[in-house]
């Protein structure tokens, strides 16, 4: 990281090639929006360049990153949020969205439960508790990295990863597919 | 949103649910390594900003720092740019104006709603216009492009729902969880505004507590209701929230 401050591009390939999977993971389960996410894939990437002299050394990496990639999704959904809120609402209700998987037949009672499903409950979650849960759980932050991350306190990582957590369980209840 | 409601099948435990998040399908990059990279190549560094030169070591005989002259701002002011000083207007405007200063009648600030039926919410708003942040005035009508500012007070710990119902329809435009006391609906550190739009139509703006955060769902479901406060609010309630809630007249 501190070549990459350096403005060594072939450092930056490097951080790139470890950081993008989890990246585009987090930003594509965070708007639920391919193209709007290939959009922040790169602004975030970009960031990450142009706002090197931000990292401190020593500090964990993966938080600053994932810290300026949050930045770049809240910026772009408080441009738009005039009407975002809308456009959110409306594809919950019927629109395509790339995370569901085309041809999905209604659950069989007593079929196990699957990571799809799970998918599709991450996106019902709040934004705030999404965005963490999506940090915390599955890009695998610890409560002080999250906090890092999102610019919060520790402790209201924690509580909002626990709360992301029982928010997800009740949903798969309440669409009567728990096992 | 209660026990009761929850669920048509039994819970999952952690154990079950940490098993399925071993099983998230991948999600593989789109194929933009290389538009990535000659971007890169092709864009520079920004410079680092004061922020980011490391503080110099503190002595211990350093001298008390002398408070800037109120009549000039402070570096704060300076760097926090614009934002900031919106929402510090907001701030001003809810907080230093006199309740009985003129700008509206208090009468206007009381909210409607089920307000001290358990633990509840109280709301109050502010609006952004070309003039500036005032209170918000039920009954005035407002121009397009003046932005609705939201303020809670909330009685206990939990979320807060901000909810627009119209003739049509009921739109969740945030959640945020909270805990007891008075707080800005906010994102990140920026201000919930809600932009009106010419030929608007008159809608409720309402603000509920819950225990669990409400999801679109909920309110397109459940709050598909008269577009009233009292309406609003009694829907509301049979989601087990607590509401206050503000009429906004049609925009010109």
């Amino acid at each position: 990281m501190i070549m990459v401050q350096a403005g060594n591009q072939d450092a930056f390939g490097a951080l790139f090639a470890r950081y993008r999977g989890p990246v585009w993971s987090w930003l594509a389960r965070r708007t639920g929006d391919r193209e709007l996410s290939a959009e922040l894939y790169q602004e975030a990437f970009l960031r990450v360049w142009r706002s090197a002299h931000t990292y401190k050394e020593g500090q964990p990496v993966k938080p600053w990153l994932f810290r300026i990639a949050a930045n770049v999704a809240r910026d772009r959904f408080r441009k738009e949020r005039r009407r975002i809120d809308t456009i959110e609402l409306d594809e919950q209700l019927g629109g395509e969205t790339f995370w569901r998987p085309e041809g999905t037949a209604t659950r069989a009672s007593g079929d196990p439960l699957s990571g799809v499903d799970l998918e599709r409950a991450i996106q019902e979650l709040p934004e705030t508790l999404r965005e963490a849960f999506l940090l915390g759980a599955v890009e695998g932050l610890d409560h002080n990295e999250l906090a890092e991350a999102l610019d919060i306190t520790p402790a209201n990582a924690r509580r909002r990863v626990s709360r992301a957590r029982a928010r997800l369980r009740e949903i798969l209840a309440e669409r009567g597919v728990a096992s | 949103m209660s026990d009761d409601t929850v669920g048509t099948g039994p819970m999952i435990s952690e154990d079950e649910l940490d098993r399925l998040l071993g099983e998230l399908p991948p999600l593989d990059p789109p194929d933009l390594d290389a538009s990535i990279l000659a971007l890169i190549a092709s864009t520079p560094q920004d410079p680092p900003s004061i922020e980011d030169v490391p503080a110099l070591p503190s002595v211990e005989a350093a001298p008390e720092p002398v408070p800037a002259p109120a009549n000039k701002p402070g570096r704060w002011w300076i760097v926090a740019g614009p934002l900031v000083a919106i929402a510090a207007a907001v701030l001003v405007a809810f907080m230093v104006v006199p309740a009985d200063d003129g700008i509206g009648n208090p009468e206007d600030f009381t909210p409607r709603g089920d307000v001290g039926v358990g633990p509840g919410v109280d709301l109050s708003m502010a609006v952004q216009t070309t003039a500036g942040t005032d209170r918000f005035q039920r009954g005035r009508t407002y121009e397009p492009g003046d932005t609705l500012l939201f303020r809670i007070d909330a009685y206990a710990d939990g979320h807060v729902s901000l909810v627009r119902v119209d003739g049509d329809r009921a739109q969740l435009l945030h959640t945020q969880e909270v805990t007891a006391g008075t707080a800005d609906l906010k994102t990140g550190a920026d201000l919930v505004g809600y932009a009106l739009e010419a030929g608007e139509e008159s809608a409720v703006f309402a603000v509920i507590r819950t225990d669990a955060p409400l999801t679109a769902t909920d309110v397109a479901d459940g709050l598909a209701v008269e577009p009233t406060a009292e309406a609003v609010c009694a829907a509301a309630w049979e989601l087990g929230g607590r509401c206050a809630a503000e009429q906004v007249e049609a925009v010109r």
